[in-house]
């Protein structure tokens, strides 16, 4: 024979006056041992519940429930193993925090077991499709759970006098924040630095082609001396090229180089290849 | 009147200086210091107070900001303490952060709850903005000057052009003796270890500091690259100064302070432009805008062009795009001729380099992981990193100076005996998570590493320990070669979804890498997890997730 099921009713302040409700809660679990708790004092640890009492947790309040995380952990501790928890929670986060496991309309503390198996690094054939199982064999262990601190608090040391840097980045307005719009069309403007638009890909053939274009004027292999004493490889029309890059057009065959003085043999080797 | 900065990289810094620049131009008394050098006594004393701050690591505040930072979280200050204070603020941020510009909206909070008056509307910007940070820097400075010259009915402006005398005093004589000093350490062993045909040279350094330092994981290593001696020689060649270039000098004790590493003496412009003016990095606008001073006819011209908000495209083209370095910058331009006492100003400061460590921290050997530098751009000449070049040159037996920064979170004190951890790192973030793991190796819960590279065999660093140590712990590796099909960390985090999901509410979770996408990708990963093996919504998991970061659990350290 079974032992009779243990619920646990977690109330909320605004609905533990109606005791109709109440009441005709209870009466849904006519052969159970039903309890119940304000969620409110359980927040501010005013009562003791044995811990893996309850079979089953209800969470009833007029609307979507938020749990602190000292009441979560109190609730989660009067679970039994495999207990389950019901009811509208608003914030879910607190519930997964303490280790519960969502299925469907309900929550799961599963067993937890002392860890035998390792993960399989190498899994063996025919064994390797227990992973699943596995998880649920190693939930985290429930004394981290009670660590949580409480969701809804700052975190704070006590022993400090700072007050929490991060408090005033919540309160401050984003209201100057100038955000990123690439602009491929229009006026050129640079790529951004996480560019998706596509002008980081148009930049980066410019530099390509420019590259190329140097390669046909230089000897391939030589990139030590350039002559442009040679015939055909005359300055542009614009007269800038041999001022340097500050001065020359962008499409200039002689981008990347240093200045000259027209009739100059060029030489880069001055620091060597690399810069 | 006072500029105050946090800066990590130098870009906050720099746009302080730039506003530093137009005070001045007003005829007003102003310094421009790091945030954390001054006192709340001094905020008191200045009735006008501009903020430039850029966010670091899990929206923190840059390490330079730090004491004063400290002092003004204190809960006991009165909510009166600044009041006599008006004050302007700009954040520099990055919006591929979840915590994108949270150190300037801090630092506003904080301002106007100890009674401060914001006299401008605060202005954010962000590195992913098409526009860069300056175009909105801009305009809010602008804006602030116009209100502050019509505050304090200031008519007398000069010119942005007019040359100011030097902000930082340099002569002949000498410097006051700094009792500061770096921590010094041997090298023990540079060593490559990715395969050799892979693209990327990352290295596995080992350092043997004078006297043992206790870390904890995630604790930081900086290291004080220098100028190569051919760039120096270059420099001093061309500027005409071989000549002085090993005469000592006085150096102005303001600048002094703005150092990151102890002055090196003694001090001479070799000196100076060996270990402490950078001649590597991309010349920002301050030093066109200087620089178009000491040149002349269409250089002077397109120099000063390059300093104004219409020139940014122009300058961004010129100098970051193809990542043009100062000396480069000053060897194109024929006639400058910078005037010696104009040194300090016109140059930007080499700012140290910082390395997550990635040694057990029970051995004396300080280890890190650096994967080096090294692009092709349009210029024609290759790219290295001054501190990749640094590093590459670093030979066994070399004595460096190096300082250690402990972690900014204590991992080992949160971590519980029986809590488990999962780890994920991409390419050299493994640095920190090593460092942690070989602290791991007698943990009782399971251990779950998602490690993120591009080869089995070229580029998958350290795993050769991870083998050996899953032996002995219960450690599971999750490996994604994303050039060998094997996705990246957020898959394979994806994928076992029902491995993890028992534990990942509980557990610490540390991630390790380069910003941008991959932390985001990781963090919706685990979202996802969370939804699908335990039929949760979206909002519900994702505030799973912002808990465990809000209570530390789940750890960033990204870069």
């Amino acid at each position: 024979m079974t032992a009779e099921q243990r619920v646990l009713l977690v109330v909320t302040a605004d609905l533990v006056s109606s005791v109709d409700k109440i009441k005709q809660l209870t009466a849904e679990y006519p052969n159970a041992d039903v309890h119940q708790q304000l969620l409110e004092r359980l927040e501010v640890s005013a009562v003791h519940i044995p811990p893996q009492s309850f079979d089953l947790v209800r969470i009833v309040g007029a609307e979507r429930t938020e749990i602190g995380g000292t009441a979560a952990s109190a609730i989660y501790d009067a679970m039994k193993p495999n207990a389950h928890l019901v009811g509208a929670v608003k914030n879910e986060s607190v519930l997964v925090l303490n280790g519960l496991v969502k299925e469907g309309d309900k929550w799961t503390k599963y067993v937890q077991k002392a860890p035998t198996v390792l993960l399989s690094r190498k899994p063996k054939t025919g064994t390797s499709n227990n992973l699943f199982k596995r998880k649920f064999d190693r939930a985290p262990p429930s004394a981290l759970n009670a660590d949580l601190p409480p969701l809804d608090k700052m975190e704070s040391s006590p022993e400090s006098d700072l007050i929490d840097e991060d408090d005033l980045v919540d309160g401050a307005d984003p209201a100057h924040v100038y955000p990123a719009k690439c602009n491929p069309d229009g006026k050129r403007r640079r790529a951004c630095k996480d560019c998706t638009c596509g002008l980081r890909e148009i930049e980066e053939k410019e530099e390509a082609s420019a590259r190329q274009r140097q390669a046909i004027i230089l000897t391939s292999d030589d990139l030590a001396e350039i002559d442009f004493t040679v015939p055909g490889k005359a300055v542009g029309g614009c007269g800038s090229c041999a001022l340097g890059d500050a001065f020359r057009c962008d499409g200039c065959p002689y981008l990347g180089l240093p200045p000259f003085k027209p009739g100059e043999v060029v030489s880069l080797d001055q620091f060597g290849d690399d810069f | 009147m006072l500029v105050l900065y946090g800066s990590e990289t130098g870009n906050a810094a720099e746009l302080a200086e730039v506003l530093g620049d137009r005070i001045r131009r007003m005829q007003i008394d102003c310094k421009v210091l790091p945030f954390g050098m001054v006192s709340v006594s001094d905020l008191q004393a200045n009735k006008y107070v501009f903020v430039v701050c850029s966010t670091t690591g899990q929206g923190v505040l840059p390490g330079n900001a730090y004491p004063l930072w400290t002092e003004l979280l204190k809960a006991s200050l009165a909510r009166d303490t600044l009041q006599s204070v008006r004050f302007g603020a700009f954040g520099v941020g990055d919006n591929a952060y979840k915590q994108f510009n949270w150190a300037i909206r801090k630092i506003y909070t904080r301002f106007v709850q100890l009674g401060a008056t914001s006299f401008v509307a605060r202005s954010e910007g962000d590195e992913q903005n098409p526009d860069g940070v300056e175009i909105v820097f801009d305009q809010w400075m602008d804006n602030a000057l116009q209100v502050l010259a019509t505050e304090l009915k200031i008519e007398d402006i000069l010119p942005v052009t007019a040359q100011l005398p030097p902000k930082y005093k340099i002569c002949f004589g000498t410097s006051p003796k700094v009792d500061k000093a770096l921590l010094k350490a041997k090298v023990a062993a540079n060593d490559r270890i990715t395969a050799p045909d892979h693209f990327q040279d990352v290295r596995h350094i080992k350092l043997d500091p004078e006297h043992p330092v206790k870390y904890e994981p995630g604790a930081v290593a900086y290291l004080y690259p220098s100028n190569v001696s051919v760039h120096v020689d270059a420099l001093l060649d061309y500027q005409g100064w071989n000549d002085i270039a090993d005469k000592e000098l006085h150096v102005d004790e303001k600048w002094v302070e703005l150092l990151s590493r102890p002055l090196v003496q003694p001090v001479t412009l070799r000196s100076l432009f060996t270990w402490h003016l950078d001649l590597n990095g991309i010349p920002r606008r301050s030093f066109f805008k200087l620089a178009s001073n000491f040149c002349s006819g269409n250089e002077a011209e397109r120099l000063a062009e390059f300093a104004t908000t219409e020139g940014i495209d122009d300058l961004y083209n010129y100098a970051n795009r193809p990542r043009r370095s100062v000396i480069e910058t000053i060897l194109e331009f024929e006639s400058i001729k910078i005037p010696f006492e104009y040194i300090l100003d016109l140059f930007p400061l080499i700012w140290p380099r910082a390395f997550s460590i990635a040694s057990p921290t029970n051995q004396p050997t300080i280890e890190l992981c650096v994967a080096l530098v090294k692009y092709k751009t349009i210029l024609k000449r290759g790219r290295k990193g001054l501190c990749s070049r640094y590093i590459e040159t670093l030979l066994p037996g070399d004595e460096i100076g190096i300082t250690i920064e402990p972690a900014p979170i204590s991992i080992e004190s949160k971590l519980q005996a029986d809590q488990a951890v999962i780890l994920v790192a991409a390419g050299t973030g493994i640095a920190p998570v090593r460092s942690l793991l070989h602290t791991l190796k007698n943990h009782k819960a399971p251990i779950f590493l998602f490690f993120g590279c591009r080869f089995e065999h070229k580029d998958y660093l350290y795993g050769e320990e991870w083998k050996q140590m899953a032996e002995a712990t219960d450690l599971t590796v999750f490996n994604a070669f994303s050039r060998e099909g094997g996705g990246y960390v957020q898959n394979q985090i994806e994928a076992a979804a029902e491995k993890i999901t028992a534990y990942l509410p509980t557990a610490l979770v540390y991630l390790c890498g380069s910003s941008g996408s991959m932390p985001r990708a990781v963090r919706e990963a685990f979202v996802d997890v969370l939804k699908r093996t335990r039929h949760l919504d979206e909002e519900t998991a994702a505030k799973v997730m912002a808990y465990k970061e809000k209570h530390r659990t789940f750890i960033e350290e990204t870069w």
